[in-house]
């Protein structure tokens, strides 16, 4: 690691002015413009230093209080724990102003950006071990949640992380919970939510209306990404209809039907119950249909388990599309090459492993609301040493060159800002770790489920293990 | 390969309490509505196995410090009052004296003379806080119902709100009689053909929430609650035969998980409600009470209190940390 990295410690004149919880990271710059606010790239003072990613909430509108999306990610992410979901190491209110800043262990790597390299970079196709083991991690993580009896709701590629440091290198994490629900919690249509959520990825029966779903149109996202992971560009790119709440999805239900044909009763026999197709039944059923097919469009022979699997994810009928733990036995995955925990290299290589650009970090970025702080150590981001680096060139790695922080300061009230007499105030320690929930709850509650799903929890990949590395 | 084996596996998302909440999409909902059936789902049993599993392996016996307390049910009657006021769930209510209560075995407030307002403030973010977790439309801070007494301006409620998430820990995803209510009224409603199971459902709601007076949150596991709640609401009115344990065990013989330690819980909450019902009957009616200023609270001076974000000087009261 000698790509002229080097510490600058700038620190002693800004320590006093930082909020309290801040204290324990170094700060390195802003990584992104999330959904719901900023994120930041930080890493631990204490070791093992590592790198931190933290998203911080931005209020919703004035006078609604703390977000709902906020509440329901904390709590679900607060709840569960698997190698192929986020972790959510810590929560910090910032009592300057009153946000919320979620700490995330950080992951380098999304699939939109490794999608979007292959095609504007690579010039070709990921490698079938990788589609095969990203796939893999991606179902291996989803069938957990839908055990513990949560619907993600927005799954797609920008939200299917993928680790880049050295221990869990290669390894999926499913992200962004802020739309995610517990059975039979109530149901809001999306379109409640304010938020922008890319329609291609959106399940038929949602695009048709349907109050009444389940973990089936997370599947239906799987089949989509799977099929862009092949093809490299969205499979359904629809553009969305924005007029009023809940409003008839002609264009993407169009892009749907053109490729699988459209949907009959016979095939899906409560499709007459969909509140859109009752109400919008000249748009769909008068147009016809000349459906390309989709094994033209992932280039897939149409005997193979590959195709096989897709068609499954993406059958029309909820009932019968293909669950989780039914994929993670499918044929697919119990042929050579075996999928493996490290998606990006496996332990027989047979194609050139592909080195993805690091995200890019803007150092310049202050925190919003917050005091203006000078990053304390420039280095690089998910620049973290260890026996992978060889495989990865590290001389053609692009750093991002430290940069001369904005200076001001914005002194921010920290005192008096408790307006209510709540007794014991001061135990209030939002910056204590927060305890996983494990130890007696969740193994004995594994041990309990009915169902038998190998590959649940952390057990890691479906037999045999050849391809697991350590 | 063939078609797909488990394909009960998948779990249905639904309203719970579709039947009673008004809404806009009535005329879509029904039609999107499948034919209420009294039978449950291989996924329904293995759902409600799981809820009750969770619930024996965090349920603590802690002794009842509010039950009786003239605060709580000031706080209960404005919870129920604003939940009719703003069309919400009776769920979002119950979920609202939830969080009340195991924030109060968290952090205890003592009885004294300047803290009713801090009881309000709890119940209004309590409210807030259940809105956003179950309505579908949640109203801003500023459109709660303020008093003369009390004025909140929405940063002291948004700083109230972040001061329950911390003390609960941000686990607001509460197991609630809600949950059961469907599943236990298919299990003994074959008993009971006659009975409407909306109208069940109603009763199960109403009582639930009145019984929030009585019992907290935190003295019963939930689902013993809703098997009681269950049992009373489907019963006729005009009888008054009090179950047995056997015959209670014999309304729930066809769940898999029910044991004699379950079939004693319940049998013990549900003498426990009867005993309620008869000393309401036997005692003046409650309005009475409430509806006077309670004499801890001053000597009939009201005290219009208006909060910036300034801090309040008080003397801290005792905090009696759960451990």
């Amino acid at each position: 690691m000698g790509d002229g990295s080097s510490s600058r410690s700038n620190s002693s004149n800004s320590t006093s002015e930082k909020p309290e919880w801040l204290q324990q990271y170094n700060l390195v710059g802003k990584i992104g413009e999330g959904t719901y606010g900023l994120v930041f790239l930080a890493r631990t003072k204490t070791p093992p230093k590592r790198p931190i990613a933290i998203k911080k909430f931005k209020q919703s509108k004035d006078g609604d209080g703390v977000s709902p999306t906020a509440i329901r990610e904390i709590m679900l992410l607060r709840e569960i724990s698997h190698e192929n979901v986020v972790k959510l190491v810590n929560v910090h209110i910032n009592f300057a102003d009153m946000s919320l800043y979620l700490a995330f262990d950080y992951a380098e790597y999304d699939l939109y950006e490794i999608i979007r390299h292959h095609r504007d970079k690579v010039g070709h196709s990921l490698n079938t071990y990788t589609v095969k083991s990203l796939l893999w991690q991606l179902l291996n993580g989803l069938n957990y949640l839908h055990s513990n009896w949560i619907i993600h709701r927005d799954l797609k590629p920008s939200n299917i992380l993928v680790m880049g440091d050295a221990e869990e290198h290669g390894i999926v994490k499913i992200a962004d919970f802020g739309l995610a629900r517990i059975y039979q919690a109530p149901l809001k249509p999306l379109s409640d939510n304010g938020v922008v959520v890319t329609i291609w990825y959106r399940a038929p029966e949602l695009l048709l209306g349907s109050k009444h779903y389940t973990s089936a149109v997370d599947m239906w996202a799987v089949g989509c990404i799977f099929a862009e992971l092949l093809t490299l560009k969205p499979l359904f790119q629809g553009a969305e209809a924005k007029s009023s709440q809940n409003p008839f999805q002609l264009d993407q239900l169009d892009k749907i039907f053109k490729i699988l044909g459209h949907p009959t009763m016979d095939k899906w026999p409560t499709l007459v119950n969909l509140p859109h197709w009752q109400n919008d039944v000249q748009h769909i059923q008068a147009h016809k249909y000349d459906s390309v097919g989709l094994h033209n469009v992932v280039h897939l022979n149409q005997k193979s388990p590959a195709y096989d699997l897709l068609s499954k994810m993406l059958e029309y009928d909820p009932l019968k599309r293909i669950t989780a733990s039914q994929a993670l036995e499918h044929e697919y995955f119990r042929m050579d090459p075996l999928p493996g925990r490290n998606a990006f290299v496996a332990s027989q290589p047979m194609e050139k492993n592909v080195n993805y650009p690091t995200r890019p970090v803007d150092t310049n970025t202050d925190f919003e609301g917050t005091t203006s702080i000078n990053p304390p150590q420039a280095v690089a981001a998910g620049n973290v040493a260890g026996n992978m680096a060889g495989a990865h060139g590290m001389g053609s790695r692009s750093m991002p060159r430290p940069m001369v922080a904005h200076n001001m300061q914005r002194m921010q009230q920290s005192q008096g800002m408790m307006a209510y007499n709540f007794p014991a105030q001061a135990g209030l320690n939002p910056s204590v770790p927060l305890q996983q929930q494990r130890g007696m709850a969740q193994p004995h509650q594994q041990q309990q489920l009915r169902r038998k799903d190998p590959g649940m929890g952390m057990s890691g990949y479906a037999p045999p293990n050849k391809s697991r590395r350590l | 390969m063939g078609e797909p084996k488990d394909s009960l596996a998948l779990f249905l998302c639904h309203e719970s309490e579709s039947s009673l909440n008004e809404d806009d999409d009535e005329t879509i909902e029904r039609s999107d509505k499948q034919e209420p059936h009294f039978t449950t789902t291989i996924d329904d049993e293995d759902y409600v196995a799981d809820l009750v599993l969770k619930e024996n392996l965090r349920f603590e016996t802690l002794p009842s410090k509010t039950t009786s307390s003239s605060d709580r049910l000031i706080a209960i009657d404005w919870i129920l009052t604003t939940r009719t006021r703003f069309g919400f769930q009776h769920q979002t209510a119950y979920i609202a004296i939830s969080y009340f209560d195991l924030f109060l075995h968290k952090r205890f407030i003592g009885l004294q003379k300047d803290e009713t307002w801090a009881m309000r403030l709890l119940s209004v973010a309590c409210l807030s806080l259940a809105a956003k977790m179950e309505e579908r439309i949640v109203p801003g801070l500023s459109q709660y119902p303020q008093d003369h007494d009390f004025v909140f301006k929405p940063d002291v409620i948004r700083k109230t709100e972040l001061l329950i998430l911390s003390t609960l820990d941000w686990k607001m995803n509460l197991i609630t009689p809600f949950h059961y209510f469907n599943y236990f009224l298919a299990k003994i409603s074959q008993d009971n053909h006659s009975v409407s199971k909306d109208l069940v459902l109603l009763r199960s709601s109403d009582s639930l929430l009145a019984l929030t007076k009585e019992i907290s949150f935190t003295e019963y596991r939930q689902f013993v609650v809703a098997a009681v709640t269950t049992l009373l609401a489907s019963s006729s009115t005009s009888s008054d035969i009090r179950l047995t344990r056997e015959e209670i065990a014999n309304k729930f013989g066809s769940i898999s998980w029910w044991t004699s330690n379950e079939n004693e819980n319940v049998y013990l909450c549900y003498q426990r409600t009867l005993e309620i019902e008869e000393r309401k009957h036997m005692t003046p009616p409650p309005e009475i009470a409430v509806s006077r200023e309670p004499p801890a609270s001053g000597s009939g001076a009201k005290r219009r209190l208006s909060f910036d974000d300034s801090d309040q000087s008080s003397p801290p009261a005792k905090r009696m940390r759960r451990l």
